[in-house]
């Protein structure tokens, strides 16, 4: 006996929505990428590792690198547009920087559940016997009972 | 008979029965023990076909494994394939687990049989919960060691969980502990 599931984390699930829908170049250098990504915090914890220049000003999160600079507009769903802009920027490059940021963001939210299952484990009787992430980049962790 | 139905294949694991072994799942089950964990493995649809001498081919390319468990589902309900496949991966030198819903006295001759290697026998009942030994959910269930590959030091073994967090957002788990155990750990998650 033996249970084998297949789940879909909420927070991971709103992912889903992350990646970009449409983008559309309003003015010449600014690009505006439509997106959503629900948590501020993992968001900034993203743009860190990617070495961006983070300001929040509570309403949008501003990420700049030398010549690019990307602000994420905050609704009430997270966030909902980035605009990217800097010289000679052109959509097919905006649309690569936000999804840099989406992926770096996947990989905060990633480790997120992690730590939180094994909070919970641990609260349940489970101790972590091993952790390794795998080629395709998924993190694996054995739990074992420790009664 | 050469397709199997499975539901899911595990390449490894530590929590399928003794040391690292390949896990995999078939779909479908007669058996279909009130209160199973497993219960979206019942019916033969939604699983995927699998030629058995492909799955050989898999186990075999995996690297550090000492043998594979078969689970369910029912893997007597495809004990032909199976069978062929369990036969092919054991003289690769690897071992067979299989669990069943059936009680041994009561499974026909089968390749799958003779090339199992260690047998977990016996209906899951949901009223009657194992206190101890690993991998079997009910007190009911017998280990039943058809070979000298295995013996009662395995029961040493605790019970494991493991859990896969993939970057598109899904999560996989696998292994055995009690309801309570999979309630807490999984709270706010969804299926």
């Amino acid at each position: 006996m033996s249970v084998t599931l297949k789940l879909r984390s909420e927070a991971l699930a709103q992912l889903d929505a992350a990646t970009i829908a449409a983008h559309a170049q309003a003015q010449p250098g600014v690009v505006t990428v439509r997106t959503r990504m629900r948590h501020r915090d993992l968001l900034a914890r993203a743009l860190v590792g990617l070495r961006a220049q983070v300001t929040d000003d509570g309403t949008s999160v501003v990420a700049a690198w030398e010549g690019r600079r990307i602000t994420f507009g905050y609704g009430p769903e997270g966030v909902q547009v980035a605009h990217v802009d800097g010289p000679g920027l052109v959509p097919s490059e905006a649309s690569r920087l936000v999804l840099s940021v989406d992926e770096a963001y996947a990989a905060e939210v990633q480790r997120a559940v992690l730590a939180r299952l094994k909070d919970r484990a641990a609260q349940a009787g489970m101790r972590v016997e091993s952790e390794r992430v795998n080629a395709d980049q998924s993190i694996s962790v054995t739990l074992a009972a420790t009664s | 008979m050469e397709l199997l139905n499975l539901h899911r294949i595990v390449d490894v694991t530590l929590a399928e029965g003794p040391g690292a072994r390949c896990a995999v799942w078939t779909q479908g089950c007669s058996v279909r023990c009130p209160g199973c964990f497993n219960p979206q493995t019942w019916t033969t649809r939604g699983g995927f076909s699998l030629p058995w001498q492909d799955l050989v081919s898999r186990v075999l390319g995996v690297e550090g494994i000492e043998g594979v468990t078969l689970l369910g589902g029912e893997p007597f309900d495809q004990a032909e394939p199976l069978g062929r496949f369990a036969a092919a991966v054991r003289s690769a030198g690897l071992s067979v687990m299989t669990f069943t819903g059936h009680v041994l006295a009561d499974l026909p001759p089968s390749q799958l049989l003779d090339s199992t290697d260690l047998l977990v026998d016996g209906p899951f009942l949901a009223d009657r919960p194992e206190p101890s030994r690993p991998w079997v959910g009910s007190e009911n269930q017998r280990f039943h060691f058809l070979t000298d590959r295995y013996d009662e030091s395995i029961f040493a073994t605790p019970n494991r969980l493991e859990l896969t967090i993939a970057p598109d957002g899904a999560i996989e788990l696998n292994g055995f502990a009690t309801t309570e155990v999979l309630e807490a750990l999984l709270e706010g998650e969804r299926r």
